[in-house]
């Protein structure tokens, strides 16, 4: 069964989609390795950004085979640049 | 004796001071405060990059949630009274402070050592990024 998330994006990823949100159709029990190929796909102006981003649920980073859950808040995260 | 915590974002010019009053503590013979700010030109290899102002975005409730785990683990690894840290969001103009880390502790050694891991791990994982907006009019958000 496929699901229809929204991921939160950020700055260079925000600019590129030209908005906050990307809409994703990701199958069951999606790792995050996976969501970031579905994102390559849906969303090609995000390839050059993609393979450096790494994938948050909940508010936590997730590792590249750790399965997405279920209700958390999915959000991209670019390399960041704070400081 | 629990270290106190104190994280905070802000979409205005952070107050210096008042962080100097919040790591005061009569038992701390040391209280170190780093500023960075918004920095005119860098050299590249090819010329020189004039930069008019920053502009920071983050990712605010993790943002806020990072900062309070890394200080928490700066006051597990060293024995720190008090830690603050600050960061500005929004428009930061070249010369204004984008980030301020505090720290205070009975002896010098544990602020010094504390301070450069704390930015050093700010900077690698604390989801706020940077966006220059050049002389030119040119903007560029930073990912490296």
């Amino acid at each position: 069964m496929q699901s229809e998330r929204t991921i939160r994006l950020f700055a260079g990823a925000r600019e590129a989609v030209g908005s906050d949100t990307a809409r994703v159709s990701l199958p069951e029990a999606a790792t995050a390795e996976e969501v970031l190929q579905v994102l390559a796909r849906s969303h090609p102006q995000l390839s050059g950004l993609l393979p450096s981003c790494r994938l948050v649920a909940a508010q936590e980073y997730l590792d590249p085979a750790a399965r997405v859950p279920a209700d958390a808040e999915l959000a991209l995260i670019p390399p960041v640049s704070g400081g | 004796m629990a270290a106190e915590l104190t994280v905070r974002l802000v979409d205005h010019a952070i107050e210096l001071q008042a962080l100097w009053q919040r790591i005061a503590d009569p038992d701390c013979g040391a209280q170190l405060v780093f500023v960075g700010a918004t920095r005119q030109r860098t050299a590249t290899e090819r010329d020189v990059l004039v930069t008019r102002q920053l502009a920071y975005q983050a990712y605010r409730p993790m943002a806020e949630k990072e900062l309070r785990v890394l200080l928490e683990e700066a006051a597990e690894r060293w024995p720190l009274r008090h830690l603050v840290a600050v960061h500005r969001l929004g428009e930061v103009p070249v010369g204004q402070a984008s980030v301020a880390i505090g720290l205070s502790s009975p002896h010098r050694g544990a602020c010094m050592e504390a301070m450069p891991w704390i930015m050093d791990e700010l900077k690698r994982r604390v989801p706020v990024w940077k966006q220059e907006h050049y002389d030119d009019g040119s903007t560029q958000w930073i990912h490296r």
